[in-house]
């Protein structure tokens, strides 16, 4: 078992996690949001260096959606365990979205009158229906395109052309992934640009 | 209609330097989720604390920390705010799923209904239980049809993390709350490679019977928890994680 767990103010939620359940390797995402925040950061880091064994500690953009989930992506496999209870909230949705996807389970530590208690998060992507954006779909080849070739920014022409297909296809994969609150559209002049928003990188393989 | 729901939570530590730090961020991170939301015909907030509580608390708290909240506990008074722990998943999403029953029962379908949820306040157990129900909604209910642009009546929804100046988008797709089904404790009879008529019969000692038994089974191979083997079923990895998880909490 491998776990994964994002780090905030409080290191007892990682090392009681840990303690529990005894994976072979502890993953742990850090960050500070400022620098006023690096000393509280830091002392925790060090508390969780000190009791937790089979250590590696990833640091991270706090603020980031996609700095976040490009770094948790690279260890992310069906062998983790996902503990969200620390970081911030970008960290922790970027690792709870992420778990969901592949199928992983998901933990958090309550805390009532200095007992903690490790709850299971029952969140799952459903398998009931149709998933437009299963791979080799137009909506994912678009995707990749966009975020492998262009960085995320590209002339809608541009992707046609790459993709090959008709503007009635790539029409209909935009709008669903537009509706997904996946990418956003911007008009240039006379050309329709794509952008896509920091979370689409949820759906992109992780370099490992 | 245009619907505005947000999270709130209050600090109540005794460390002032903390508390003062993280109550003046939410209060922060609350008006910049009004702010992305625009204007708003109704407005929902799930907070820990009732207004008179809030107002009560803060009452102890730095003279900063009550200017903050006060604005606040002004805008709360015309709002709907529900009591709610936000620090328990399975708490706050049974009254979070509640709430927006009754919003998607009274206006969806009917008008156009656009729904700004801020998930950048309150905990982060909760925010995943609003961000769960409202999928949730969209999906089981099949109010999907209804996110169209094209057609009315409409629903827009929006989703995100608004703080320090950026708003980050949430995407909208088909998580659910899987906490209905308990079928994954099953993969106890899996421990090691089985023939299906033997797990038929593990499952008949637990009361399973027939039509149910396939359900679980079907349930389990297409979360990728078991799979078929030439002469019977064994674990995948993904299991084999899973039941350790749950043999380890069972001790703890």
């Amino acid at each position: 078992m491998k776990l994964l767990s994002t780090l905030g103010w409080a290191p007892q939620v990682i090392v009681e996690v840990a303690r529990v359940l005894m994976p072979e390797e502890n993953i742990v995402f850090y960050g500070y949001v400022n620098e006023d925040e690096r000393p509280r950061i830091e002392n925790s880091l060090r508390k969780v260096r000190e009791e937790v064994e089979n250590l590696r500690v990833v640091k991270v953009d706090p603020m980031s959606f996609q700095d976040c989930i490009k770094k948790i992506q690279r260890f992310l496999d069906e062998n983790c365990v996902a503990n969200i209870t620390g970081g911030t909230k970008i960290m922790a949705f970027s690792l709870a979205l992420q778990a969901a996807m592949v199928g992983i389970p998901i933990v958090y530590v309550v805390t009532t009158k200095d007992k903690m208690r490790i709850k299971t998060l029952p969140l799952l992507l459903s398998l009931k229906g149709k998933n437009f954006l299963r791979e080799g779909s137009t909506a994912h080849r678009m995707l990749e395109l966009l975020l492998t070739k262009y960085g995320g920014f590209a002339k809608l022409i541009d992707l046609k052309r790459d993709l090959g297909i008709k503007y009635s296809t790539l029409s209909d994969a935009k709008r669903k992934l537009m509706e997904a609150n996946i990418i956003q559209e911007r008009k240039e002049g006379k050309n329709k640009i794509i952008i896509a928003n920091d979370i689409a990188y949820l759906f992109m393989e992780g370099e490992k | 209609m245009r619907v505005f729901i947000t999270l709130l939570t209050l600090y109540p530590y005794q460390e002032e330097d903390l508390r003062k730090k993280l109550n003046l961020e939410e209060v922060e991170k609350f008006w910049e989720g009004v702010k992305a939301a625009k204007s708003f015909d109704k407005g929902i907030v799930f907070s820990n604390f009732e207004v008179e509580e809030i107002k009560a608390i803060v009452e102890n708290f730095t003279r900063d920390e009550r200017e903050a909240y006060k604005g606040i506990i002004a805008l709360l008074r015309n709002l709907n705010c529900i009591k709610v722990n936000l620090t328990d998943y399975d708490l706050a999403y049974e009254k979070m799923r509640e709430k927006l029953e009754d919003i998607f029962d009274a206006y969806a379908g009917k008008v156009d209904l656009e729904i700004n949820i801020n998930l950048s306040c309150g905990h982060k157990a909760g925010a995943l239980a609003l961000y769960i129900a409202i999928m949730e909604m969209i999906y089981n209910k099949s109010y999907y049809r209804y996110l169209r642009r094209r057609g009315r009546p409409r629903i827009i929804l929006r989703i995100y993390h608004a703080e320090k100046g950026t708003i980050s988008p949430l995407p909208i797709l088909n998580f659910e709350n899987g906490r209905r089904r308990y079928w994954e404790k099953y993969l106890k009879y899996l421990k090691k490679p089985v023939k299906l008529s033997q797990l038929r019969k593990d499952l008949k000692k637990d009361g399973i019977l027939g039509r149910e038994g396939d359900k679980i089974l079907m349930y389990l191979l297409r979360c990728g928890y078991i799979e078929s083997m030439e002469d019977g079923l064994r674990l995948t990895e993904k299991g084999f994680t899973y039941l350790q998880l749950m043999e380890k909490l069972g001790k703890n």
